[in-house]
């Protein structure tokens, strides 16, 4: 059923709405297994609502997300679970719980749904901490750390349960040049050891170069997807002013005419 | 005009009803949440639950001792007179400890509960809320009342009647020392004391302070909860949680004080 050609993801005519206001109007793509996969777009543009979506935090006012050929939109609770247990998500602010340490942040997943011994779990945490270059800092509290060491504390958390799929929200925003690389690296590693399929949804056009093997670029006016492709691509062959304004830094001086450069 | 006028009524009044519909949905997630913990007691932190009831409760020993005091103080010294006419001061005693027994107690302990225990717990919920790890607990299949709410609850359930015993006997006690200051002796104020007021009265204030406690705590997370975005959402989710948790206080010890009486008159206990 889950082989490695079928996509990993399907948003099949996604369409979202806060209350009256539609903000992503029939999106539909796929990512495939083991890909890192970015949406992009302007601020505002719905990328972390997508996300949402994706994630099954909000439902779908219409159109259908599937999980590992699995509809993850609309089911019942205990195919839900049992789905959720397939992704790990990072959140731009990392979302760490304060109270705990950040091995007990990383181990909580694992207190919740394994039955492993506490010694096995903590093994585990720091396996997961060692990953992404944490394996010092297991018992130091989040306000403790810088906001690198924060973003990839999330990651190793989003890793707890081995998930197929880690989304990741903004994970270079606020972050300086330097750690923002480290932690793209960090990325890129992870993708190519685990094979883990990562869902990132940044506009830093370093992270996208160096992270995407495949993107999409969402628009607020249209409410949906205006390219898709290689940033390489997009930037080289942009289908149009929008696309060409984004990706070589350019203010949009005409923005009703997004017609193809 | 009278348009607008309409229109406002009527949305401040689906606004009051969706938020009465919440808070019985919320009542359902942490009665079910409450039922798993019971049968899994080993998902508590009971580390957690003592450190919460530490915040609550011994912490706010002060500020309740310093008011009830006060409270029993005030009521004495300005009953004392206007009895002393009938020569009826004595009964001061009687009068003071059947009000903080049965009354002032449990309401002073829950206003305060509320202003210190139950707007932390909306602030503290709420910046989880804004910093989306809320969001991260439903990602990782866990139920946020179960893992926030739960353990906040327990220690409010305890953390009330604690409060309210310390809140009886400082009142009682200031009630003590200004009657003992207008010449009455000891034996004679606890000779009045036990032959006016007796257990049943005790225990009216502390089965109200027992509810009081779930309802202070459940609120302050329910406001906590439902936070919106921005850090201005957080000041307004205390802000609510307190407004909530004292018309609900006043609100459910007019029914305890109408049922109690109501027993009274047919001779049951209260």
């Amino acid at each position: 059923m889950n082989t490695s050609d079928q996509p990993i993801i399907s948003v099949r005519a996604l369409t979202a709405r806060y209350g009256e206001r539609t903000v992503l109007d029939k999106i539909s793509f796929e990512v495939k297994r083991g890909e890192i996969f970015v949406i992009l777009g302007g601020s505002g543009c719905g990328k972390s609502t997508l996300m949402k979506y994706m994630i099954g935090l909000y439902q779908p006012a219409e159109g259908e997300v599937f999980i590992d050929s699995e509809k993850f939109s609309g089911t019942d609770e205990k195919t839900y679970n049992r789905i959720l247990r397939k992704i790990g998500v990072m959140y731009q602010s990392g979302a760490l719980f304060g109270s705990m340490t950040i091995q007990e942040n990383v181990r909580l997943p694992m207190d919740e749904y394994t039955t492993l011994t506490m010694s096995a779990k903590n093994a585990a945490a720091a396996d997961k901490l060692a990953l992404v270059g944490l394996q010092d800092s297991a018992g130091k509290l989040p306000s403790e750390l810088s906001g690198g060491m924060v973003k990839r504390a999330a990651i190793a958390r989003a890793l707890s349960l081995n998930p197929a799929i880690v989304f990741l929200d903004e994970p270079s925003a606020g972050l300086d040049p330097i750690t923002s690389a480290g932690l793209d690296a960090t990325i890129i590693e992870l993708s190519r050891n685990l094979g883990v399929t990562f869902v990132i949804v940044t506009h830093e056009l370093a992270s996208i170069y160096a992270l995407a093997d495949r993107c999409i670029m969402l628009d607020a006016k249209t409410k949906g997807i205006i390219a898709s492709g290689q940033p390489a691509d997009l930037r080289d062959h942009p289908p149009n002013a929008l696309v060409k304004s984004f990706f070589h830094r350019q203010p949009l001086t005409d923005t009703i005419n997004r017609t193809p450069p | 005009m009278a348009s607008t006028l309409t229109s406002t009524v009527g949305e401040k009044t689906c606004a009051i009803v969706r938020d009465l519909q919440n808070q019985v949905v919320f009542l359902g997630q942490l009665t079910v949440a409450l039922g798993q913990v019971l049968r899994r007691p080993r998902q508590l932190h009971i580390k957690k639950i003592l450190q919460i009831f530490h915040t609550a409760a011994v912490d706010g020993l002060p500020i309740v001792g310093l008011i009830s005091l006060l409270t029993g103080l005030i009521i004495s010294s300005q009953s004392v007179g206007p009895l002393k006419t009938y020569g009826a001061d004595i009964h001061v005693i009687y009068l003071v400890a059947l009000i903080m027994f049965r009354e002032l107690s449990p309401i002073m302990t829950a206003i305060l509960l509320a202003g210190r225990t139950g707007s932390a717990f909306a602030a503290e919920i709420g910046t989880m809320k804004v910093n989306e790890e809320l969001d991260a607990l439903k990602t990782m299949g866990l139920d946020p009342v179960r893992f926030l709410v739960v353990e906040r609850v327990i220690a409010g359930f305890w953390a009330m009647p604690f409060l309210t015993i310390y809140s009886m006997l400082l009142g009682v006690a200031a009630s003590f020392a200004v009657m003992l200051g207008n010449g009455y002796s000891l034996s004679a104020l606890y000779t009045e004391l036990t032959n006016y007021c007796n257990v049943t009265d005790i225990m009216e204030g502390l089965l109200k302070s027992f509810f009081f406690g779930v309802l202070v705590t459940g609120v302050g997370c329910l406001r906590g909860i439902q936070t919106k975005a921005g850090a201005a959402a957080v000041g307004q989710s205390t802000t609510r949680a307190v407004v909530s948790s004292i018309i609900l206080i006043i609100a459910s010890d007019c029914i305890f004080t109408f049922i109690s009486t109501t027993l009274r008159a047919k001779g049951l206990p209260f």
